[in-house]
C-alpha cells in the first residue's frame, strides 16, 4: 500500500485530537481510502491497550523527575539530528584540513640562514661546534657537527675580507699555520659551512659564527 | 439476516470495480468493517446497539443503490459516509430521548470475541515490557497521558521529530510482535 499524505492524522483522530471539521473531513478520508483505515484500526487496537492501567508501567513522577534533570547537553544533543550530526562531522574535517593546510608550520620550516649580506636560504642547519665564542688564542681547527651522509661541506673564513674557502668531506677543516698567523687579536673574524649533496644540491648550512682573539691578560 | 452474510470485501469495495468484479450490494457489505469502526468510535464498543446500527446502515445503503437514489456521482465510500454519519446522529437523538425515562441495560458480551480480545491485548502488553524504556517513555506520555508530540519533546529534553519517530518504531516493533 502506498502512504497517503492523511496518515499523520491517524494518531490526532484516534485521541480525539482533531478539530471538528478536521475530523470530518479524515472520517470521510477512511471511508475512501484502503492504506488509512488498515493503518487506523491497527493502531487503535495497540493504543487501546497501551491506554489501560498498568501496560505501560511507568510511574509518572520517576519520568518527571528524570525529565527535569535533563541536562543542557543532553538538550543540545537531541536538538541535532542524524543528518545535522554528519553535516557538522563533515563541516568540522574541513575545517581542520583547511586550518593544517593554510597555517604555516612553523615547526617543520627550515630556518632562514644568512649566506651573505644579499643571500638568505632555507634549509637544513649545519652544528658548528668550534670555535663558537671568543678565543685566547687563533683557532687550530673549524668544527661542526654532520649534517647528513655523503655530504660535501664548504668551509669560509672571514674577517673584514674573505679569508679562505675550502671544501672536504670531513666534519672539521684544519687552520693552516699561514691561515693562523693572519688571525688578529681584537680583530672580529667570522665563518660559516654549507652542506652539498653529492649533485651539488646546497642541503643545509650553518649559522654564520663570530669570534675574536681575546689572548689572556 | 444479515449477520450471516460474509466477510468485509473493503478492498475491492469501489463503484468501479464492483461494476468489473462484484455487485454493488455485495461492494457495499465490503464496507461493514470500516462503518463498523465509524459507528463504535462515535458510540462506543460497549453500546449493545452498535452492530444493529451497522446492519441498518448496510441495509438502507444497499436500498438506496437498488431503487436509483446513489447514482455513482460520489465515490461509495463518500455516499457510505454520509449514511453512516446520519445515522449516528439520529441513533444519538433517540437515545438521548430513552436514556431520560429508562437506564441503559448492560452489554452482554460474546466469550468468544472477549477471549480472543484478551489474547491479543496480552500479547500487545508483553511486546510494550519488552520495549526499551525511551520508546515505552513516550508511548506513555503520548497516549497514556495524551500529551502533545511537542509537550513530550520537552518532557523528554529531545526533539519533537525525535518523538514522531520513537513512537512509530515503537509502534512498529509491537505490531511485529504481535503479527510476526
Amino acid at each position: 500500500m502506498t502512504k497517503c499524505r492523511h496518515e499523520g492524522l491517524i494518531d490526532s483522530y484516534l485521541l480525539d485530537k482533531l478539530k471538528p471539521e478536521e475530523q470530518t473531513d479524515f472520517e470521510e478520508h477512511y471511508f475512501i481510502c484502503r492504506s488509512c483505515f488498515s493503518k487506523m484500526s491497527e493502531r487503535d487496537e495497540i493504543i487501546q491497550i497501551l491506554r489501560k492501567e498498568g501496560v505501560l508501567n511507568v510511574p509518572l513522577t520517576d519520568l518527571a523527575e528524570d525529565a527535569r534533570a535533563t541536562s543542557w547537553v543532553r538538550r543540545a544533543w537531541a536538538f541535532l539530528t542524524p543528518r545535522r550530526w554528519v553535516v557538522a562531522g563533515i563541516s568540522a574535517v574541513a575545517l581542520f584540513i583547511a586550518v593544517w593546510l593554510l597555517h604555516p608550520r612553523t615547526g617543520t620550516i627550515p630556518p632562514p640562514l644568512v649566506l651573505t649580506e644579499d643571500e638568505t636560504v632555507r634549509g637544513g642547519a649545519v652544528t658548528p661546534v668550534s670555535p663558537v665564542a671568543d678565543v685566547q688564542e687563533a683557532p687550530a681547527f673549524l668544527e661542526w657537527k654532520s649534517a647528513g651522509d655523503d655530504l660535501e661541506y664548504k668551509v669560509s673564513l672571514s674577517g673584514r675580507s674573505p679569508l679562505m674557502t675550502t671544501s672536504t668531506k670531513d666534519t672539521r677543516w684544519v687552520l693552516t699555520n699561514d691561515i693562523k698567523a693572519r688571525l688578529k687579536a681584537g680583530v672580529t673574524y667570522s665563518w660559516q659551512v654549507q652542506a652539498f649533496k653529492a649533485d651539488g644540491t646546497l642541503t643545509a648550512v650553518s649559522k654564520r659564527i663570530r669570534f675574536r682573539i681575546v689572548p689572556k691578560s | 439476516m444479515l449477520r450471516s452474510l460474509p466477510g468485509p470485501f473493503y478492498n475491492k469495495g469501489t463503484v468501479e470495480n464492483a461494476k468489473k468484479d462484484l455487485p454493488l450490494d455485495e461492494a457495499i457489505l465490503g464496507y461493514r468493517t470500516v462503518i463498523s469502526f465509524r459507528v463504535r468510535k462515535a458510540l462506543g464498543s460497549s453500546t449493545p446497539d452498535w452492530e444493529d446500527i451497522v446492519d441498518e446502515i448496510l441495509m438502507q445503503a444497499i436500498e438506496k443503490v437498488k431503487t436509483g437514489a446513489f447514482r455513482g456521482d460520489s465515490s461509495v465510500g463518500t455516499f457510505l459516509y454520509t449514511i453512516t454519519s446520519r445515522r449516528i446522529i439520529d441513533h444519538i437523538r433517540q437515545k438521548t430521548k430513552v436514556l431520560r425515562h429508562a437506564p441503559e441495560p448492560a452489554p452482554f458480551p460474546d466469550p468468544h470475541v472477549e477471549a480472543e480480545g484478551r489474547e491479543r491485548a496480552r500479547m500487545i502488553a508483553t511486546a510494550v515490557e519488552q520495549l526499551k524504556p525511551k520508546f515505552r517513555d513516550v508511548l506513555y506520555l503520548y497516549y497514556y497521558k495524551e500529551l502533545s508530540r511537542d509537550e513530550v519533546a520537552q518532557e523528554l529534553g529531545i526533539s519533537p521529530r525525535r518523538v514522531s519517530e520513537r513512537v512509530n518504531y515503537a509502534i512498529k516493533l509491537i505490531k511485529k510482535t504481535v503479527r510476526p
